[in-house]
């Protein structure tokens, strides 16, 4: 049935989406500066030398033209030049460039591989070719991270994260001392979009939020979309983190894995048919709870708290023009005492992927994805019982075109829909023979719509724009309860009214334009200012009571009591780089307004609710800040330097008196230095240090007692501030001797010694306000923190 | 939901590894807030009214009793009645409904403060409450997830099972609240031994309800009492507020962010007004099964 609803649309708009693209093509050929006829094509896809997997962002240079591009996330590339005789430079960071000299007189296909740049003491190489991609490119408010960079960091209990490590950029707060919860711009963490191979994550954290879901031996290279979002992305108002999962080792079988207090971790990839196929297989699990077993205190060795995740991907090139991606997680947290409490949930994604080439300038890909989130929670106390099962399933269909028209022109089109299934489930707590109390909460249904279009296009030398826009709607879908609310106590909606809607019927629809623009005027060969606009329209959302996100925060969609929320966003940048390239420097500017923007009443009850819609308000919100980034990537010294200052407020009628109010993750000034020094050959050191002004909290302003209980009297919502935090992590990497590369089979290794929080700050995560046990009539406030200094070592190898 | 965030207070506490007392930088001092905490039974005994100020967050002085208030009641639209500040020098600020003064079933009160030219009210309906048919009390060895409402429960603890029955009354909206007396002593003192029920899935049907109380003194031998009250929503609402405010404090998962616990007093002032019916049924604590 459910395949069924979703076939429905996806054909219809399968159908509009043909019409649409005949249109399109009839409108590119009317278009009079568009010269196909006298140009020809280079294309093809550049790869890492090593082990055959696709670079992403890799570039090409033309030495002629001055001009270049850069490969799409499949590492496909497509230029177009008039013929003659070129020198074409392809370059990636921490690769040697390859120099190519073509003579062009048809289309021409040129697959390129790449090999490593050693770094090595004594000849440190500068290539200075295209190291100005941050000042040519029109993206603003971006972030790419290499995996091996992310390696190199101090790693919390020695468990590489790249979730923490994109909290080291500007613009993005953290949750938490530990905690993978982030926040961009000003946005609450359901504001980001978090892709895993295009399926989105629902729940993107292990062993409540101290580890992401993200295997980082799975990980080839993650970017952050803080602003300017492509119109390519929907659905989602703050920031978009595309993470690509590696294709596999098409060269030859490979292992590795590592060794670490938390957990261990395990990679085969190889050929499967040289050069036309390949696998990776990753897994990952931790072993705390084998140590919890070693207890005698049976109150302990019967707790169960682990995690693994499992990420495994295929991938088949039938012919030059087709290829195909199969890629799948699956991850799990399993928590319990004994055999009375268990508490589990996990996701499961998969991405069936299908790249074809309608032509050397047409690059298309067409993806099934399926995304499921569950959680689990089951008591049993002899009569007692209690259970709680929960599922949230996507399904969706995408096809994305890339239309390289000439040098100065690149089409992006597409077409997305997806069918979610939201089953918050049914919770029953039971005592034999005395009651059954059964809370059946409303699934909610919807389909999720978006086309989109857009064009790169090179005014001149100095002027690039990129503009489109995108169509998104958004539909409920019964079966379903509608609340109506008695809204006259602005603290207690109580409900007035329920409607029954039936199976399969579309009761609700929401319509988005969403224009996107991005432009980039290079001043000189090292300077140039970008500025973007982008518009979109979020349709689900989660509740959440607190800055943590719990694994049972239920996700709901936009219905007739919560509208879709709105974000307009401007940003604007100066990019300037320094020492012929080596050091990258940046400021940005951006200001974002969110409509309908919800909060949690004062003293919410979500958990389990039913009527949680009764227990937001809506309102408006907005953010504003300044970003300044140093970056150097190249040479024994890397790593970056950021200070973000920035304000996030809010007015919601029925929040705070209808006062403006700190956002919780309102933070004013927050500085992150994130480095890596190459010490020798084989001995690395790394370090991040963070310092950022308290986040706005509710503090007590007086106590009253009534009935013997000391209650806290609060003032304004978020008025106040926790303490300043700040923390220094430290780490070194040893690696051990490399055997000669001429052994074909070569086994590294290497040991990971991470400190976090060196001198150990006590960061307070949450503050309790409460009565001193010990002194009644004394109030007292309590802080949660995590205690540091925590040490850790990792072996990792390779072979 | 209580019983699941208690577990979640113990998971929380095992994953949180620290805690510290801290001293917060509290600004905007706001003592000197009339509180009102106000419960008055419909029986023929005498009851008070409690009027006190806030005080700082840190100040270890006594409460400040409000003394000299003019506090009167009034039925319906019916004429005021005055509740007299008690003359007895260690009760200033309470004032006192006598023993005579009683309550119609069904009917709204208001509640009438003022001092110091400043008038704060509440209004309060006094709801029907069911009689009790019958009651028994045992030992209840190990309890977690059905637990007290309001405790975390260690396994081996004991609990005790108040198990009663009696038909809930029509129409939704009825809320209970059950104390219980040893000896004729009431033990469920605070406001986090009270439980409280509600009748929304189990509107007009006869009811087998069992009440857990944790930590009680009792013997065998011992004369248990329960006092059945009907109470307002919105008291239910702000025993649990408090609840969640106060021992929840702080909780990462389980709470909600700071925010102050809801009153039905005007003018600012925070406590809370109820009138409340009562209705007792007792036994004598003995062993299940005779050893």
């Amino acid at each position: 049935m459910y395949l069924f609803v979703f076939m429905m649309p996806s054909e219809h708009t399968f159908a509009a989406y043909k019409i649409m693209m005949k249109k399109i093509l009839l409108v590119l050929m009317l278009i009079p500066f568009f010269g196909i006829a006298q140009k020809h094509s280079i294309s093809g896809y550049i790869k890492d030398a090593n082990n055959g997997e696709e670079l992403i962002g890799a570039t090409i240079f033309v030495e002629e033209t001055k001009g270049g591009v850069a490969t799409n996330v499949y590492g496909y590339y497509s230029l177009g030049l008039p013929a003659g005789n070129y020198n074409l430079v392809f370059s990636f960071l921490g690769k040697n460039p390859e120099r190519k000299q073509v003579e062009l007189n048809a289309d021409l296909k040129m697959d390129i591989e790449l090999k490593d740049n050693s770094v090595s003491l004594e000849t440190v190489e500068i290539t200075a070719e295209k190291k100005d991609q941050n000042i040519t490119s029109s993206e603003i408010s971006t972030q790419k991270l290499e995996i091996k960079q992310i390696k190199q960091l101090p790693a919390f209990l020695g468990e590489v994260d790249v979730l923490k490590t994109i909290q080291l950029l500007p613009g993005v707060q953290s949750a938490g001392d530990g905690n993978t919860g982030f926040f961009v711009r000003g946005g609450s963490q359901d504001q980001n979009l978090i892709l895993l191979d295009e399926a989105p994550v629902y729940n993107a954290s292990h062993l409540f939020n101290f580890f992401s879901v993200f295997n980082p031996d799975a990980v080839k290279d993650l970017t952050l979309y803080k602003g300017g979002i492509p119109s390519r992305y929907g659905g989602r108002l703050s920031s978009v983190l595309d993470i690509r999962m590696k294709d596999g080792n098409s060269k030859q079988f490979s292992s590795s894995g590592g060794i670490g207090l938390i957990s261990s971790r395990l990679t085969i990839e190889g050929p499967l048919v040289k050069d036309k196929s390949s696998f990776l297989i990753t897994g990952r699990r931790t072993y705390a709870d084998l140590f919890l077993r070693l207890s005698n205190d049976d109150a302990i060795n019967q707790n169960k708290l682990y995690f693994y995740d499992l990420n495994t991907k295929l991938n088949y090139k039938i012919n030059d023009k087709n290829r195909l991606f199969l890629s799948g997680y699956f991850g799990r947290d399993v928590t319990g005492f004994s055999d009375i409490f268990g508490f589990d949930w996990g996701n499961a994604t998969g991405t069936l992927r299908w790249n074809h080439l309608f032509s050397d300038k047409i690059f298309s890909n067409f993806s099934l994805i399926y995304t499921n989130y569950t959680f689990k929670i089951e008591g049993d106390v002899g009569p007692a019982q209690f259970t709680w099962n929960s599922l949230l399933n996507d399904v969706g269909f995408k096809g994305d075109f890339t239309f390289y028209a000439n040098s100065n022109n690149t089409f992006r089109w597409g077409v997305q829909s997806t069918y979610h299934n939201f089953d918050p489930g049914k919770i029953t707590a039971r005592l034999e023979g005395a009651f059954e109390n059964v809370t059946e909460l409303s699934k909610n249904d919807g389909l999720e719509h978006g086309i989109y279009l857009s064009n790169e296009q090179k005014v001149n030398e100095k002027l690039l724009l990129i503009y489109g826009g995108r169509l998104s709607a958004f539909q409920n879908i019964g079966p379903d309860n509608i609340y109506f609310y008695d809204k006259s106590d602005p603290l207690f909606y109580r409900v007035t009214d329920t409607t029954t809607i039936a199976k399969n019927e579309i009761y609700k629809t929401y319509f988005g334009f969403e224009p996107r623009f991005s432009l980039r005027y290079t001043l000189n060969k090292s300077s140039s200012v970008k500025a973007s606009y982008n518009r979109i329209f979020q349709y689900i959302q989660q509740v959440q009571s607190s800055l943590s996100v719990a694994p049972f925060d239920v996700w709901f969609l936009a219905n007739n009591n919560i509208p879709p929320q709105i974000v307009d966003q401007i940003a604007a940048g100066y990019f300037k780089n320094l020492f012929d390239n080596q050091l990258e420097t940046s400021v940005e500017v951006y200001y974002k307004y969110i409509q309908n923007q919800t909060d949690i009443v004062d003293n919410a009850d979500i958990l389990g609710n039913e009527l949680f819609d009764g227990q937001l308000r809506v309102g408006n919100g907005w953010s504003y800040g300044a970003e300044f980034l140093a970056k150097k990537q190249a040479g024994l010294f890397t790593g970056w330097v950021a200070y973000t200052w920035s304000k996030t407020e809010r007015v919601i009628d029925e929040i705070n008196g209808g006062k403006k109010y700190y956002a919780p993750y309102d933070i004013r000034n927050n500085l992150t230095v994130a480095s890596t020094y190459q010490i020798t050959e084989r001995v690395n050191f790394g370090g991040n240090f963070i310092y950022s002004t308290g986040r706005a909290y509710t503090l007590p302003v007086g106590k009253y007692n009534y009935n013997g209980t000391s209650i806290p009297l609060f003032a304004d919502r978020n008025s106040n501030r926790l303490p300043d935090y700040h923390r220094l992590d430290l780490s070194v990497t040893i690696d051990g001797k490399t055997r000669s590369t001429t052994d074909r089979r070569r086994i590294e290794n290497s040991w990971n010694i991470s400190v976090f929080n060196v001198y150990g700050r006590k960061n307070p995560f949450s503050v309790s306000f409460a009565e001193d046990q010990e002194n009644p009539g004394q109030s007292k406030s309590t802080m949660f923190y995590l205690p540091g200094p925590i040490p850790s070592v990792t072996w990792n190898f390779r072979f | 939901m209580k019983n699941f965030s208690i577990i979640l207070l113990a998971l929380v506490a095992l994953l949180s590894g620290c805690q510290d007392d801290i001293d917060l930088e509290l600004k905007d001092d706001q003592s000197g807030i009339m509180v009102v905490e106000a419960f008055l039974r419909n029986i023929p005994t005498r009851e008070a009214i409690k009027l006190t100020r806030t005080t700082s967050y840190y100040d270890s002085e006594p409460e400040e009793l409000v003394t000299g208030a003019l506090v009167t009641i009034t039925e319906d639209n019916g004429s005021p009645f005055q509740l007299k500040e008690s003359t007895n020098p260690d009760s200033l600020g309470y004032y006192i409904k006598p023993a005579n003064f009683s309550m119609k079933i069904s009917s709204a009160y208001t509640l009438t403060i003022s001092i110091d030219d400043e008038i704060y009210t509440a209004v309060s309906e006094l709801k029907p409450i069911p009689n009790i048919d019958s009651m028994e009390v045992f030992y209840n060895d190990i309890q977690f997830l059905f637990a007290s409402e309001f405790v975390p429960i260690a396994p081996g603890d004991t609990i005790y099972d108040i198990n009663i029955t009696y038909t809930e009354l029509p129409q939704k909206g009825d809320v209970y609240l059950f104390k219980y007396y040893v000896n004729d002593t009431l033990a469920s003192f605070y406001p986090r031994d009270y439980v409280y029920f509600d009748d929304e899935f189990l509107d007009g049907e006869v009811t087998g309800s069992v009440q857990q109380f944790p930590k009680i003194q009792a013997d065998y031998g011992d004369k248990i009492t329960i006092e059945m009250l009907s109470i307002s929503t919105e008291l239910a609402t702000f025993y649990e507020v408090l609840f969640n405010q106060t021992d929840l404090s702080g909780n990462l998962f389980a709470s909600s962010p700071p925010a102050n616990v809801p009153t039905n007093i005007s003018n600012g002032a925070r406590g809370n007004f109820q009138v409340s019916q009562p209705t007792y049924k007792s036994t004598i604590f003995k062993p299940l099964f005779q050893e």
